[in-house]
């Protein structure tokens, strides 16, 4: 784990402002170490409905919506000539984001403060705290 | 403190475990990509059996002068690094820890401006199989800078 030369950045992103102001962190870092940067969102699981067309239609839903803020990510990057690996997977964002990381072996997650409430920005969001708890990889918190 | 700006000024806070050092290795190599300058900080660490001596604020002298002595051993391995990659440490310092460990260095980091603070994950009272230690998590939580736990 005494990595410090920051190869793989992992920045999970949920379309909040803080979430892509990390993104803007990780590639002001990526541009002095020549990083690879994987944006990962996490789409909430929710627990099993019994009506059968509901599930699909939500999870088409969510993957609009993150079809939207990665459109934004790119854009961002491609502003730094900067190319993003893109993710989405289905899970609880307060584990997978950290076990993401811990599986793969990324070097460094680099994360908003706090997600999609708006309130209490400089405070420590939920999944924030979460991965740092869980994660085995150093964690940025941009704030 | 936006996230585009660029991170000028570094702080790293120690207290001497093998993670805070892990953790100024990280800050030293940071500084040496994006081009910034170092700050190390150690907040004075006295210990408990002494404690009972004090009264808020009036550390007993001969223990502060025992852990800044200890510090300067810190201070001058950390230097050595840097100087080794050639980063500048604009300051290294042991400060007191009132009104407590992380209120103090969080307070230093507003004070100095510092663009990011860098912390080991457990320092000296940590157990292994603690991901992640009070101190760290209070400077995150606390901080109005970025902050990198180191793991």
């Amino acid at each position: 784990m005494v990595n410090n030369e920051f190869k793989k950045i992992l920045v999970p992103i949920d379309g909040s402002k803080s979430s892509l102001r990390g993104l803007e962190k990780a590639i002001y870092i990526s541009k002095f170490s020549g990083a690879k940067i994987t944006i990962l969102h996490v789409i909430p699981a929710l627990p099993p409905i019994p009506i059968p067309d509901t599930a699909m239609e939500y999870k088409g839903r969510m993957k609009e919506e993150a079809a939207k803020f990665f459109k934004e990510a790119r854009q961002i990057a491609s502003k730094n000539q900067i190319k993003l690996d893109e993710k989405i997977i289905f899970g609880y964002p307060d584990y997978d984001v950290a076990n993401f990381a811990n599986d793969r072996k990324y070097d460094l997650i680099v994360m908003g403060a706090r997600g999609l409430s708006p309130i209490k920005e400089l405070f420590l969001g939920s999944t924030s705290n979460a991965t740092l708890h869980r994660s085995k990889v150093s964690v940025l918190v941009v704030k | 403190m936006s996230a585009s700006g660029n991170l000028s000024r570094i702080l790293v806070a120690i207290d001497g475990s093998t993670n805070s050092m892990r953790a100024a290795d990280a800050a030293i190599s940071t500084a040496k990509k994006v081009d910034a300058k170092l700050l190390v900080v150690n907040a004075l660490n006295v210990p408990y059996s002494d404690l009972y001596l004090t009264e808020m604020g009036n550390y007993p002298e001969y223990a502060k002068k025992q852990a800044k002595e200890e510090a300067e051993k810190w201070f001058r391995e950390i230097r050595q690094k840097a100087k080794e990659k050639n980063v500048e440490v604009e300051e290294a310092e042991v400060i007191e820890p009132f009104p407590t460990v992380v209120g103090s260095i969080v307070t230093y980091a507003e004070h100095k401006n510092v663009d990011l603070i860098v912390v080991g994950s457990i320092g000296r009272t940590g157990f292994e199989r603690i991901l992640l230690g009070s101190v760290a998590l209070g400077i995150v939580r606390f901080a109005t800078r970025s902050v990198m736990v180191v793991k």
